[in-house]
């Protein structure tokens, strides 16, 4: 028994070392595929990446959310492949692999691949999470490779973080709201849409009669859904609070949140009221993607949140006839939260593999054929000056002339994604009844200034 | 007469050496055997102990990292969310064990005398939602409990049980009991396919003899077929309870810890402070709160079902 244990410790340490052994091998093998090869040391000042050969390739990773998915060529997650062999083609030393997220839970595949030090080079994203990277430290400045006169201040601003551009922009749309007029035609309560109004501007108690006149033609649709599940999609239910009766999130030069003011409380409590009537559905434990889902099914008559990158797939699909609505406004001027798209480059400590990346940034939004290409599938129209007409879909028109009427951009303030996890919180409170309006809207507004202070 | 003794006291001392070199052989063969799970358990289990515990003191903000002694520990004490969350956890703990256990034993109570194929039938229903996806669970759920096209309200309006429907995930009043219920559905079938095993290893004729002595079902349950399955109890409370505090699948995946922080958890809050904040450090100080009171409960429940336990 003795000579067996022996034995089988024996063996058991050798298997280890072997492992061992092994692994250890690997450091100098890999080393050795990602340092220079000597054969190609006919390197160029000129070219940093000249190093790097067809055989023998830089590599960068490259997540998306579903973010091109309006392209008619293309279905899900194809369109990115094919922009990456495109890529590939006119760079042959540069391998580009790909991983598609989803929004769901691709926010928190992200920051856990950050702590881990396995995030991608390069993410195609929004304001609010790049300018938090960009503060932290994680992300590398694009200036040297955007001449930023070129593109519209706005989008800049929103992009930028202590002066240095770390979201190269290349598309923004404003979000909105959503209805199905296929269904309000066949419910006789088209007319009671403003799409014949300028700006199709119209106010709370227009939308109030709209939403009562779907609720008694058909009680088992949902005149609308204001969900208030997770954080995704937050940005819609926010935007429709503060148009309700013209308030914002903040003041002008964001630095203090100002929701909880007279307009911000008289809007919550229309909400309330709105709410109990079964006017806005019963979101509490829906999401934003359970809201559209249910939009597009027919089950509810509206979205809170719509974009014209939501509408883009729709528009194509042709399943039902969505059109674009502003929030209702009883002030006569919309001002709308709007979304600012483009890559951002992670800094992991190899340059090569920045200069690499940025490349494949240029490419996406400058190249001839796929830049334009990449921004119509985002279905967001132009960050660049002057650049505009892109569509010629009538909704989409409009959708681009509402950029007038951009609000100010808060999701670059610090704290802001600590800010989100109190938000949908409140209107989950207020809508059960267990604090007030002004309550809700008063310790949200505490809560979102302490995190301010707690960013820094 | 020296020189003898001395012979023999180095011969003790060879002994003596040879016992030692035996005793080490014997040891690092133990150890060695030992080492695989000892490098999987200091890897996986006590690195990241320690790690948490020392980065439980230090305030995270991107790559700036500060040491800030027990002050994550004093914001805990007072913060609103993460009382409610402990509450929440409690509530779900102290409500989904006793009704696993007494489930789980009436299930088995009543099929492990059955017929193999009754028996299997039984375990492979409640086994179902055990070794299925949380996810694929939580889908389920999802429609079962929706507000408006939901299978609940549409069974409970047509048997006239309620008027209109109800937000079953979104209410204060039902958000917490309907994650329970989908917990507890979940948790039982394990314990059910124990307790069938432990029931059927208690020996008949101490039932038999019970019987002649003119002992009733409850007494025969009460003295005789609870002390004996006592051991199996014991686990089954101890792990259903480390599960029930560890709940976090669920809550993310159907409410979000929603309404209004009414099913939130300390799991969900130390995701959602790490994975969604960035806050690395109040969240590992989170995940040592938990760990010292699923620690202290553990033991107490070692203290108080183990009295009968002969292992």
């Amino acid at each position: 028994m003795k000579q067996f244990k022996k034995m089988v410790s024996v063996l058991l340490l050798i298997a280890m070392l072997i492992t061992g052994c092994a692994s250890g091998t690997d450091t100098p093998s890999s080393e050795a595929t990602t340092a220079a090869p000597e054969s190609t040391e006919a390197t160029t000042e000129a070219d940093p990446l000249s190093k790097y050969t067809v055989e023998n390739p830089i590599t960068i990773k490259f997540w998306n959310f579903p973010n091109f998915t309006g392209d008619s060529e293309f279905a899900k997650g194809d369109y990115d492949l094919a922009l990456i062999a495109a890529f590939e083609a006119a760079n042959p030393n540069i391998k580009v692999e790909y991983q598609a997220i989803e929004f769901t839970d691709g926010p928190a595949k992200l920051e856990t691949a950050i702590q881990s030090q396995t995030n991608p080079d390069v993410v195609y994203d929004a304001p609010g999470r790049v300018i938090d990277w960009a503060s932290k430290g994680y992300l590398v400045p694009l200036d040297d490779m955007v001449d930023k006169s070129t593109l519209l201040e706005a989008a800049v601003t929103a992009s930028s973080y202590d002066g240095e551009l770390y979201l190269y922009p290349q598309g923004v749309a404003p979000f909105m709201m959503g209805f199905n007029k296929g269904l309000l035609e066949e419910m006789g309560l088209l007319e009671m849409l403003p799409l014949d109004r300028e700006n199709r501007a119209w106010t709370v108690e227009e939308y109030e009669a709209l939403l009562t006149a779907i609720h008694e033609k058909n009680p088992d649709i949902s005149p609308a859904i204001l969900f208030a599940k997770s954080q995704g999609g937050d940005q819609g239910p926010r935007a429709f609070v503060s148009n309700l009766y013209g308030s914002w999130i903040t003041n002008e030069d964001v630095s203090a949140y100002t929701i909880n003011d007279e307009n911000g409380v008289k809007a919550m409590e229309w909400i309330k009221q709105a709410y109990d009537k079964g006017l806005l559905g019963q979101g509490i434990a829906l999401d934003a993607g359970a809201s559209i889902e249910a939009f597009r099914s027919g089950l509810a008559a509206s979205t809170i949140l719509y974009s014209p990158g939501l509408y883009r797939p729709d528009m194509i699909a042709q399943k039902f006839t969505p059109v674009l609505v502003p929030y209702p406004n009883n002030t006569g001027t919309p001002e709308l939260e709007y979304l600012v798209a483009g890559p951002c480059v992670f800094d992991n400590g190899d340059e090569d593999k920045a200069i690499a990346s940025k490349r494949f940034v240029d490419f996406m939004i400058n190249d001839a054929e796929w830049g334009k290409r990449t921004l119509m599938s985002t279905g967001n129209f132009s960050a660049k000056a002057g650049e505009v007409g892109l569509y010629d879909d009538a909704e989409l028109v409009f959708a681009e002339s509402m950029s007038k009427y951009f609000g100010t951009y808060y999701n670059t303030i610090p704290g802001f994604a600590q800010m989100r996890t109190a938000w949908f919180p409140m209107v989950q409170g207020v809508l059960n009844g267990d604090q007030t309006p002004k309550e809700g809207l008063d310790a949200f507004v505490d809560f979102a200034n302490a995190s301010i202070e707690d960013a820094k | 007469m020296t020189e003898p003794l001395s012979k023999m006291g180095s011969f003790e001392k060879e002994n003596r050496k040879a016992k030692r070199r035996r005793k080490l052989r014997e040891n690092t063969s133990g150890l060695l055997f030992l080492l695989p799970t000892l490098v999987f358990f200091v890897t996986f289990v006590l690195y990241p102990m320690i790690k948490g515990i020392y980065l439980s003191l230090f305030k995270f903000r991107g790559r700036n990292v500060t040491f800030v002694g027990l002050e994550n520990y004093e914001k805990l004490a007072t913060d609103q969310v993460f009382l409610k969350s402990l509450a929440n956890t409690t509530l779900i703990t102290g409500i989904a064990v006793p009704i696993v256990i007494v489930f789980s034993m009436f299930v088995a109570i009543n099929i492990y005398n059955k017929s193999a194929a009754v028996r299997s039938f039984f375990r492979g229903v409640f086994y179902i939602p055990a070794i299925s996806s949380v996810v694929s669970i939580t889908v389920v759920w999802a429609w079962i409990y929706h507000p408006q096209y939901g299978i609940l309200n549409y069974l409970l309006k047509s048997t006239h049980l309620i008027n209109q429907n109800v937000d079953w995930l979104g209410s204060n009043q039902t958000a917490l009991f309907a994650i329970i219920a989908i917990l507890v559905t979940t948790s039982v079938g394990q314990p059910i396919i124990l307790y069938v095993a432990a029931l059927g290893n208690v020996s008949k004729e101490y039932l038999e003899a019970a019987r002649v002595d003119g002992a009733n079902k409850w007494t025969i349950f009460t003295q005789i077929i609870w002390p004996l399955i006592m051991p199996t109890t014991l686990y089954v409370v101890v792990v259903t309870t480390i599960n029930s505090f560890q709940i976090f699948a669920l809550i993310q995946l159907l409410t979000a810890g929603g309404p209004n922080y009414g099913t939130s958890t300390i799991m969900y809050l130390v995701y959602t402070k790490a994975i969604v904040e960035g806050r690395f450090g109040i969240s590992s100080a989170m995940g040592v709160i938990l760990a010292l009171i699923i620690g202290a409960i553990s033991l107490i429940q070692f203290k108080f079902f183990s009295t009968d336990v002969e292992y």
